[in-house]
């Protein structure tokens, strides 16, 4: 499952804050087209290069996939950051 | 003795398959969920999701001021990284190498494969590593979930 939304979340030393909130889905929405565009080409690739010709970025795929659920919360006294994706 | 485990050693001995296979073969069986040798079923823990670092610290300016970290993992990521990491030229994991040597970290980059990781996260099953340091009262937890 492809990530869909994440959280930024700062906090300085003043305890100014500030969070974002990106979605992602919104990104991929974007991509499809180019992906449609790509999938044949990587189709042929395939079949006359082997698995090895695409591995890259399908290792790169699996890469952005993998990220759902990943949750970075550090909260230190002179500032803390929150990273969630979802 | 069950008929998974008969079939193997009929295919030992009938030259199919050599004894580690054969040793394979039965560990496997073993560890399947309806094949175990005195005919029980076992159910398998389901594999975990993410790798956990949890760590609490107290901060040089007293116990007031801690630090705390919680980071989650997905060992998806992780093994996503694995593959990518593969794709290193020689060089740069060489360098990689050296830097971690000079961090303090003697570690072979080289040496990581996804069926390494495979067999280190059923291995992080079971495991809480918790460190609890009593000169700046730090706590470090690593498990699974």
């Amino acid at each position: 499952m492809i990530p869909l939304w994440m959280s930024i979340a700062v906090c300085g030393e003043r305890r100014k804050f500030f969070r974002l909130w990106l979605p992602l889905f919104l990104l991929w929405i974007l991509l499809l087209p180019f992906a449609l565009l790509a999938l044949p080409v990587i189709a042929i690739l395939w079949l006359l290069f082997g698995r090895s010709a695409v591995a890259k970025p399908i290792v790169l795929w699996q890469v952005f996939a993998g990220m759902r659920g990943t949750l970075v919360d550090i909260d230190h006294p002179h500032g803390s950051v929150f990273i969630k994706i979802v | 003795m069950s008929e998974n485990r008969k079939q193997i050693l009929d295919m030992l001995a009938a030259g199919k398959i050599t004894a580690d296979e054969a040793e394979r073969l039965i560990a496997a069986v073993e560890r399947a969920p309806n094949g175990d040798a005195a005919g029980a079923t076992v159910a398998r823990k389901p594999l975990p999701k993410y790798l956990r670092v949890v760590v609490e610290a107290e901060d040089n300016h007293g116990a007031d001021t801690m630090t705390k970290v919680n980071i989650r993992v997905p060992f998806q990521l992780l093994r996503a990284g694995v593959k990518l990491a593969n794709f290193l030229p020689p060089k740069a994991r060489m360098q990689v190498n050296e830097a971690l040597r000079e961090k303090g970290v003697d570690f072979d980059l080289n040496q990581i494969k996804p069926e390494n990781l495979d067999e280190l996260i059923e291995q992080l099953q079971d495991m809480v590593i918790d460190i609890d340091q009593d000169k700046r009262r730090a706590k470090v937890k690593v498990f699974c979930e």
